[in-house]
């Protein structure tokens, strides 16, 4: 499982990742207006850097969750979490819902809305770069290390080495390690960092599991309903025939009708069996 | 002109007005017509047409289940109608759909790439699936008409029929799954829905909402309908409906707050900020008012009192599944739905309203099939209203497209500029620098302004013709050396600078087009402006100028001088000039011109912007 860890006390907010990640994925160069883009990301950004007091520089990308809330959401598979831990996007297959949108808790894909045939567009890890055996465009071009590339394990032991080492300089955490259920993008840093994404504290458990605890009732919840619905008909049918046997005039008519509501009760017991 | 064609017109009117909208939506795409944007990529078109729509519809399966199911035969009449809005109700919801995706022709692809874990894909298997059985449900009164008199149609009619009590079954069934999973939604949402509104056992709440909503539905659209037709509206029948709506909305109210209180967020609801008073407004309109009113003999006794009460609950939860979104927690710009927004999802309503009409006038639509109606409707056909008219088919064209018309026109004054001609770039003008021997250049004055030694550049470069032109590029005619900003005038976007108008008047109007359109026969064809020896300091390639974006000019004209004094440093070195060499070297780093970064940021900066 690969990884990025970005140690926020290097990064010096020079830019070089941003500008080799627009390189590497041919992304349009206009720069996206500040007012469109709180975090600087917009669908031809895939990382930005925010500014913080005291000359902090954060670098923002898709943290490529090991849990994906969007690849939960997507309706049609079009975003991926691939074996090596990259979250990767399918334009083939996208129907353009962006209930990926509203699902990432940091707010990362972004969308083409400038254009009638708009994808979902976000980082992918540099997919096709790593998967040829070579490291992202960004951390390529980070000039003081502050981003590297790495197994994604190694980075943690990484990581929790540099905070053994300099416990004063770092807040004692690795960010992405536990978060939503663990992150393959991890961060080093002395500020909080909860401005990336939704909330300071995400907590631990991973987003797919909320949908998960309501969707696995499905099948009771249909089934249920079905049986619950045939069984009153067939009870408040059988009482209603009951009365009607009661009353001497309609008898006859009113049997033939429940006949016909009979042959119906069976009909609907097999289909709530499929 | 009568009551029905007043109605009938104003609808024509937001029709022609949401069909431009909806055409211009499809052409421009979202950007341009929507006040979608990252920051909020679920606007009005999911809360209202998708989530209200669907909890609108909602009449058809509880008014089915009290019929078919649970037997209460004096309903029988209001079925029907209860069917048909559902059905049309989907419609919108399919079609409102279509208009929100980004790629609405692959909207079938979630049936073939089945993604099981995803809620919206249960939702959107449901819509399918209940919306086909709810076909199958309108069928059997449009097979009544006696235009579908040949025999295959009265078969497929009686074997409808004969599937009536199975569908209406696995109509509860599916819409109990996926009115609920609508709540579902919002699950994977824990940090953005506001804890007033997010439950993990939201979909219960949506269901049981749904349930009484349809009630209410049901009571507002048959008096609505009764009184456009001038029916005595069935009194009796809507005074019960609206106690068992009242009983639903009880149990509603008992899981909401109960909900609320084992949280431990009750609290919040009274804590006096705006969305507390929000969320008191909605539970007292859409729950507590409506179920007093239901049964308080002096609201309910009469058609009024009922017809507003059922609004009330109508209006309370649509307000219900707007307050969700409005309340959500946003990084980044406001969202007002835009003009576009609402008026596509208004001609939808309006469109279905329509059909619904239609239905009112040439079906047997409140009755259940019985022979004798068959004959007048049949009687009606001949005469043959067209949607609406109460005269001929052409007569009926000539009355309606004046208001579609007028409806095109409204949308073209109305509709923003980027709607009409397409997706605008937020711009972001640059103002001037200021000051003399130094220039504060902060084009967007964000404060973070470059502090740039004119003076101690000219000195250096010497003031002549040709060093002023190493920044000074180009100048507009008769000016002197022109400020940067007049050319680069926005700060992230390129802006064209050639004026055509201008070189035309120049050069003696019409006779001149043939010195820059080199082949007259195609005038686009265009000599490149520097190979007509006029402007020799243009790239050759350029036809129409576009002068790049303030930053992208500051940085490019900047930072290659700057790079190659940097390049010296090696040399003064060599020479043993160790000062010259450092203060040379400092002009390659980025704190060279902007002050205010770290002192370690000492790179070049070369590909980046
Ligand atoms: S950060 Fe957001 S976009 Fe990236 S993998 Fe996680 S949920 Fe998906
Ligand atoms: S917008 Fe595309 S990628 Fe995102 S959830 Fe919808 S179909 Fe999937
Ligand atoms: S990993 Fe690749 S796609 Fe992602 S930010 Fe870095 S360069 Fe861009």
């Amino acid at each position: 499982m690969i990884g990025i860890l970005t140690d926020v006390t290097k990064c010096i907010g020079c830019h070089k990742c941003v500008g080799a990640c627009v390189d590497a994925n041919k992304l349009d160069k206009h720069i996206p207006a500040p007012q469109h883009t709180s975090d600087g990301l917009a669908a031809n950004r895939w990382t930005s850097i925010i500014k913080q007091p005291d000359s902090h520089y954060v670098r923002k990308q898709c943290r490529h969750c090991l849990e994906p809330a969007c690849v939960s959401a997507c309706i049609v598979g079009a975003l991926k979490k691939t074996k090596s831990g990259p979250v990767v996007y399918d334009k083939k297959k996208c129907i353009g819902c962006r209930y990926c949108m509203m699902a990432c808790p940091y707010g990362v894909p972004k969308y083409e809305w400038d254009t009638p045939v708009p994808y979902v567009r976000k980082c992918t890890m540099c997919y096709e770069r790593v998967s040829v055996g070579k490291q992202p465009a960004c951390t390529e071009a980070c000039p003081t290390g502050a981003t590297v590339f790495g197994d994604r394990d190694k980075l943690i032991a990484e990581a929790k080495l540099r905070i053994t080492k300099n416990p004063e300089k770092y807040i004692n955490r690795v960010f992405g390690e536990v978060e939503v259920g663990g992150t393959s993008v991890l961060y080093l840093s002395d500020i909080p960092l909860g401005f990336l994404g939704w909330k300071d504290d995400l907590g631990k458990e991973a987003l797919p599991k909320l949908t998960w605890s309501a969707l696995s009732k499905v099948p009771t919840e249909f089934l249920g309903m079905g049986a619950a619905m045939t069984g009153a008909f067939w009870i408040i049918g059988r009482r209603n025939k009951m009365r009607a046997m009661k009353v001497k005039e309609e008898a006859e008519k009113k049997a033939v009708e429940n006949e016909t509501g009979d042959a119906g009760t069976e009909e609907k017991g097999e289909d709530s069996n499929e | 002109m009568n009551k029905r064609q007043m109605v009938k017109s104003l609808l024509w009117l937001l029709i022609g007005f949401g069909a431009t909208s909806g055409f211009l939506r499809l052409v421009h795409g979202l950007g341009a017509t929507t006040g979608l944007s990252d920051a909020t990529p679920w606007g009005f078109w999911i809360g209202f047409d998708v989530m209200a729509g669907v909890a609108l519809a909602a009449g058809g399966f509880t008014m089915a289940a009290v019929v078919y199911v649970f037997g209460l035969e004096q309903f029988r009449p209001i079925v029907r109608p209860a069917v048909l809005t559902a059905f049309l109700g989907y419609v919108i919801v399919a079609i409102g759909l279509m208009m929100d995706l980004g790629l609405p022709w692959n909207i079938w692809h979630p049936m073939v790439f089945w993604q099981y874990r995803s809620v919206l894909f249960e939702v959107g298997t449901c819509v399918t699936l209940y919306l086909t059985v709810l076909a199958l449900e309108v069928a059997p009164i449009v097979l009544e008409h006696p235009l579908f008199s040949h025999p295959i149609f009265h078969k497929a009619y009686k074997i409808l029929k004969h599937l009536s009590l199975p569908l209406v079954i696995l109509g509860i069934m599916l819409s109990t799954l996926h009115q609920s999973s609508l709540g579902s939604l919002f699950l994977i949402m824990p940090f953005r829905v506001h804890e007033l509104w997010y439950t993990s056992n939201i979909y219960i709440l949506y269901f049981i909402s749904a349930a009484g909503l349809g009630c209410a539905m049901v009571i507002f659209e048959s008096t609505l309908t009764s009184l456009i037709y001038d029916h005595k509206p069935r009194q009796e029948l809507m005074q019960k409906l609206g106690k068992i709506a009242s009983v639903i909305l009880g149990v509603y109210l008992v899981f909401r707050i109960g909900d609320l209180l084992v949280k431990g967020k009750l609290g919040v609801a009274f804590n006096g900020t705006g969305t507390s008073t929000l969320f008191i407004v909605e539970i007292l309109i859409s729950t507590i008012i409506p179920s007093i009113f239901f049964n308080w003999k002096k609201i309910n006794g009469n058609t009024k009192g009922l017809f507003w009460t059922a609004a009330m609950v109508v209006f309370g939860f649509i307000m219900n599944r707007q307050n969700i979104f409005l309340t959500m927690s946003k990084k980044g710009p406001a969202y007002f739905p835009w003009v576009s927004e609402l008026m596509i999802s208004l001609a939808l309503v309006a469109g279905a309203t329509m059909v619904f009409i239609f239905f009112v006038e040439h079906f047997d639509l409140f009755g259940d099939g019985a022979p004798d109606n068959k004959k007048e409707i049949g009687e009606k056909l001949i005469t043959g209203p067209f949607f609406g008219a109460d005269r001929s088919f052409v007569k009926g064209v000539a009355i309606f497209t004046a208001p579609v018309i007028a409806g095109v026109g409204l949308a073209l004054m109305l509709l923003p500029s980027s709607a009409i001609k397409g997706y605008q770039y937020p711009n972001t003008p640059v103002k001037d620098a200021v000051g003399w021997d130094t220039l504060s250049i902060d084009g967007n004055r964000a404060l973070e302004s470059v502090l740039f030694p004119h003076a101690q550049h000219q000195q250096m470069m010497g003031v002549s013709r040709d060093s002023c032109m190493t920044c000074h590029h180009m100048s507009r005619p008769k000016d002197g050396p022109t400020s940067c900003s007049e050319c680069h005038q926005d700060m992230y976007l390129a802006t064209s600078i050639f004026s055509h108008g201008y070189h035309q008047t120049l050069m003696g109007g019409n006779k001149s087009c043939d010195s820059c359109h080199v082949n007259t026969k195609a005038k686009a064809e265009v000599l490149s402006c520097n190979t007509a020896e006029c402007h020799k300091l243009l790239p050759s390639d350029t036809t129409s100028y576009l002068a790049d974006s303030y930053v992208d000019a500051m940085h490019k004209k900047c930072k290659d001088c700057h790079e190659e004094q940097a390049k010296q440093a090696d040399g003064f070195i060599a020479m043993g000039e160790q000062a010259k060499a450092d203060s040379v070297k400092a002009l390659g780093y980025c704190t060279a011109c902007h002050p205010g970064l770290p002192p370690e940021s000492k790179v070049r900066l070369s590909v980046t912007r």
